[in-house]
């Protein structure tokens, strides 16, 4: 009778598990929740590899290897991401690492310098039309556009969508932040940017719900981290709607 | 015989509880994070955590599977060929290896044990071992899809491994020369030695030099670095995130945007988080807001060249002596590194 080693069989599962919990969140489309759609083909030759090698393991399981007594206690580690992916498959990631912040206000839009991407005619363009609406390709962009041109764009009309966030560290108490998560390679790196908006029943609303906000661009100052005095836009709001949360959480920096 | 028996028993009931246990929790594992809320912080991790894995899962099994084409097609003899005998040139053409044999950073300790074993120079066998991890093909594509927005985070991270490498082997070179280092290899102990050191050895020579007749070995040993790496790149990924919720931010920024300690703290966290150099960028990454560029470049060369997983394995075949001069002076050298970064005009162009 062929000895079935126990170890060759949780091995394996662990590696079948692995292929077919990251097969599932491609499929599901939960994979935009992780990680940047370029990184998906990186995804899909994960899968592969993986499929391939618990295939062999599969085949390894019938052959008695006594040497395999030392995997037991590994297994746990490669157990805890499965663990807690599955614990993670009902977050909302966008307000789990929203709640786990806390700045001031205005002051968290950093728009990062090495990125800046923009020209002279995509400001004409952007202010020859009639509504600003921001949509996950051009977000980016414009949000640069409208920091470094403040008071070019004031009286402007814009209407964009974002999750609800105010936090302890809001001094001002009718303002929110219409905000959404950048994401460069994974959520690990996503960064919280928006835009501050006006509204004074504010503290009747609900935060992290998702919502449509059309209003008119005006302008805000603070004072930064030098002394210095920094101009942001500002969305002074007519009408907010909720939305449902859209499938791309997150605006993918390109 | 009765006593073997008893432990398989044991092995079978611990199993079972290991298995139960956790069947139990995935059951209750909303209802626990329910309880959890109140502590923001945990589901941030928790995505945070995931989110590396995923991210840096198909560069480690890529390492993997090349490491293992390395091990089962190449032998020893085919690498050493390529190494000339001027000590410069030497070292210069030893740090650029990586990109013909791009070996996983677990897999240099018993590649350069057998490069010793044939002769090979120890200065060089040192040299190969520090940069093979940095200069070659997956680690710098996996650099570059982590830092793809800062190019000049990836070009550093190439040329102060290149030049890092260099200058180490030339160090290690003149200590031999002074006798400082000698007689540093281990007699061949068969009772010591790490399961993970001899599950990488493979029988030279063996066996048909057909492709196909390989392949079963070639994804055994895929799976086994895929063990061993994964291991530590997991507990990584995980003390990484937990570190990034759970140190105070004005802490984490302060000591971050020091010149000088943020390159000892970033050292000391290559060398303990024992990160697998294709998957250490994305690491890293998550520290880039608060962290000096320069102390980042020392986390990309400084765990490559030499960590706690790596340490233990050189155990295995070197004295203790030579391993802590070794340590010291790697760490030195990117420290030095660092500090050049951080301290001319450099560190503010990333």
């Amino acid at each position: 009778m062929k000895k079935i080693s126990i170890p060759d069989i949780q091995w394996f599962l662990i590696l079948l598990c692995y292929a077919c919990s990251i097969l599932f969140l491609i499929l599901s489309n939960k994979l935009y929740d992780f990680l940047h759609p370029r990184m998906f083909i990186f995804a899909i030759i994960a899968v592969i590899i993986l499929f391939i090698i618990s295939g062999y393991q599969c085949l390894k399981i019938f052959k008695s290897d006594i040497k395999n007594r030392s995997f037991q206690k590994g297994f746990l580690i490669f157990i805890i991401p499965l663990f807690l992916g599955f614990a993670a498959r009902n977050i909302d990631t966008s307000s789990a690492l929203a709640q786990a912040q806390g700045n001031g206000d205005g002051q968290i839009v950093e728009l990062d310098a090495v990125s800046k991407k923009y020209t002279d005619v995509d400001i004409k363009e952007l202010l020859k039309r009639p509504v600003i609406k921001v949509d996950d390709k051009e977000y980016y962009k414009i949000q640069f556009i409208l920091y470094e041109n403040a008071e070019l764009f004031s009286g402007k009309e814009i209407d964009i969508i974002g999750f609800l966030y105010r936090d302890d560290d809001f001094t001002q108490p009718d303002i929110f932040l219409l905000a959404r998560y950048i994401m460069w390679c994974c959520a690990a790196d996503a960064v919280l940017s928006g835009y501050v908006c006006d509204y004074p029943d504010t503290d009747k609303l609900h935060m992290d719900t998702w919502v449509r906000v059309s209003g008119t661009l005006g302008i805000s100052s603070y004072v930064d981290n030098n002394g210095k005095n920094v101009t942001i836009p500002k969305i002074i709001v007519k009408k907010i709607t909720a939305i449902d949360p859209p499938a791309k959480k997150y605006i993918f920096a390109r | 015989m009765k006593k073997i028996k008893e432990r398989k028993t044991v092995d079978y009931i611990f199993s079972a509880l290991v298995m139960v246990s956790f069947f139990m929790l995935f059951l209750f594992i909303d209802d626990i994070l329910g309880a959890l809320t109140p502590f923001t912080f945990i589901n941030a991790f928790i995505v945070t955590f995931v989110s590396i894995i995923l991210e840096a899962l198909p560069f480690l099994l890529v390492g993997c599977i090349v490491s293992a084409i390395l091990e089962v097609y190449i032998s020893d003899s085919a690498i050493a060929r390529f190494i000339p005998q001027n000590k410069f040139i030497g070292v210069i053409v030893t740090s650029l290896l990586g990109l013909l044999f791009p070996v996983c950073e677990c897999a240099t300790v018993p590649i350069v044990r057998r490069l010793r074993k044939k002769g090979v120079p120890l200065y060089i066998a040192i040299t190969f071992m520090v940069a093979v991890p940095i200069i070659n093909p997956t680690v710098i594509l996996s650099t570059s899809y982590a830092f793809w927005d800062r190019p000049l985070i990836i070009f550093l991270r190439v040329a102060c491994g290149f030049i890092g490498a260099i200058t180490i082997g030339l160090l290690i070179s003149f200590l031999e020369s002074k006798k400082i280092v000698k007689n540093v290899m281990l007699h061949e102990n068969k009772k010591a030695g790490l399961i993970n050191a001899q599950t990488h050895e493979h029988e030279e020579g063996k066996g048909k030099k057909n492709i196909l007749n390989r392949l079963p070995g070639l994804f055994h040993h895929a799976g086994l670095d895929f063990y061993e790496t994964g291991r530590y790149f997991i507990l990584g990924a995980f003390l990484a995130s937990l570190l990034h919720y759970i140190i105070p931010k004005d802490i984490l920024l302060s000591l971050g945007q020091n010149k000088f300690i943020s390159l000892i703290i970033m050292g000391i966290f290559a060398f303990a988080l024992s990160v697998c150099s294709e998957a250490d960028a994305f690491i890293a990454r998550k520290f880039v807001s608060q962290f000096t560029s320069g102390s980042l470049v020392v986390f990309l060369i400084l765990g490559p060249m030499i960590d706690i997983k790596n340490t233990l394995m050189l155990a295995s075949a070197f004295k203790a002596r030579f391993i802590i001069i070794l340590g010291i002076i790697i760490f030195i050298v990117c420290v030095v590194l660092g500090s050049i970064i951080n301290f001319t005009p450099m560190g503010d162009m990333v």
